[in-house]
């Protein structure tokens, strides 16, 4: 069983100026862009997989020349 | 800035070096420890060349030469993100009209001071908000709720975060008063216990809102589904039951940070900020809580003041 509480909402929230500041200040986040751009995620995924990569290649290479 | 120069870029290929420096290091050391080991053994024999020594090393101090400059470049990039144009503006215009209400709240009427209150848990929980859209592929809805000390409740001696005879021990119950949002999804008469700070079980105190509310330090939990480090001096059996709890909060509830709210040097209460995501203040949480402090200060004083005018709790 949950309960519902008493909620801080942009309607009933703030006292003068600082209750203005605050609902622009959601706006603002609310407007940003959503996260963090998907070709940063691909792009940062693809460095990652390459540093993989060449760990391993790397590794490879070694235990040839160490045989 | 170029492209290359973005300090998320940078962080991306010192995690691919520490990557590959990683493999290397373990895999070489793990499989061909033997070599670098006999060249350790005869490495100021004449003419000989501890060649596989010497790799081995580099590999090591390369994956400890990428790991920092990955926490660097991730500390530049949360940095960049707390210093844009636009939300330094927003961030200064708040905090200003919030010091602007502040030296007239004096004056103020409970109902005031209970909406400013609400302010102050909005503004805690989009500066939350703001930081982590920018730094992680979705985000979810950030909630920020206000916990305050209360008298023990006669059923609370079966709780579920109760230790063994803790009952009598206990100072009072933190008590969720309000939040950012209605629909928190947690059980009815949530409370937790904070022991007497006199008693022989102030130290078991359990983590998050109860610890910060008696050590009056701040407290990060990056991960709740495997809490590690947190456990303390709890119990065995009740830090399991927690862990057990926040497995079936897995839907709204995956790290939060608890900050306690203090006026004149004495807590009067507790401030959660959760989301459903790890790490809700992000890999440097000290940099958001430069921006958070001030709104904590204040909701500290208002709390206090509040309270001081008879508040009735609903």
């Amino acid at each position: 069983m949950t309960t519902t509480y008493k909620a801080a909402s942009a309607t009933s929230a703030g006292a003068g100026a600082f209750r203005e500041s605050v609902r622009e200040f959601s706006t603002f986040v609310q407007s940003e862009r959503q996260t963090v751009p998907a070709f940063r995620v691909v792009f940062g995924t693809f460095l990652s997989l390459t540093g993989i990569g060449i760990g391993f290649g790397l590794l490879y290479v070694l235990l040839r020349l160490a045989r | 800035m170029t492209f290359l120069g973005h300090p998320t870029i940078k962080k991306w290929i010192a995690h691919s070096g520490e990557w590959a420096s990683f493999l290397v290091f373990t895999g070489f050391g793990l499989l061909r420890g033997d070599l670098v080991k006999n060249d350790s053994t005869h490495m100021f024999d004449n003419g000989y060349h501890p060649r596989y020594l010497l790799g081995w090393v580099v590999a090591g101090l390369t994956l400890g030469l990428c790991r920092m400059l990955a926490g660097r470049y991730a500390k530049a990039e949360a940095r960049g993100i707390l210093s844009t144009p636009d939300y330094v503006k927003n961030y200064r215009k708040m905090l200003s009209t919030a010091i602007e209400d502040l030296a007239t709240s004096s004056g103020c009427d409970k109902k005031a001071l209970e909406e400013f209150e609400d302010s102050l848990l909005l503004a805690i929980a989009d500066t939350v908000l703001y930081y982590r859209k920018a730094t992680t592929f979705f985000a979810p809805q950030v909630t920020c709720s206000l916990m305050t000390p209360n008298p023990l409740p006669a059923e609370y001696e079966n709780s579920l975060w109760l230790e063994e005879d803790g009952f009598t021990n206990l100072a009072c119950v933190l008590t969720i008063e309000k939040a950012s949002r209605q629909e928190l999804d947690i059980p009815a008469g949530f409370a937790l216990p904070v022991y007497d700070p006199e008693s022989t079980m102030r130290d078991k105190n359990l983590f998050g809102a109860p610890r910060a509310f008696v050590t009056h330090e701040y407290e990060v939990v990056n991960f709740t589904l495997l809490p590690i480090g947190h456990r303390h001096r709890s119990s065995w059996p009740v830090f399991k039951r927690t862990v057990r709890y926040f497995w079936t909060q897995w839907r709204t509830l995956w790290s939060f940070a608890a900050f306690p709210l203090m006026d004149k040097g004495k807590s009067v209460g507790v401030v959660n900020v959760h989301y459903r995501w790890i790490r809700i203040l992000g890999k440097n949480p000290e940099l958001l809580i430069d921006f958070l402090l001030p709104f904590l200060s204040i909701l500290g004083y208002i709390h206090s003041q509040k309270e001081k005018r008879g508040e009735d709790r609903p």
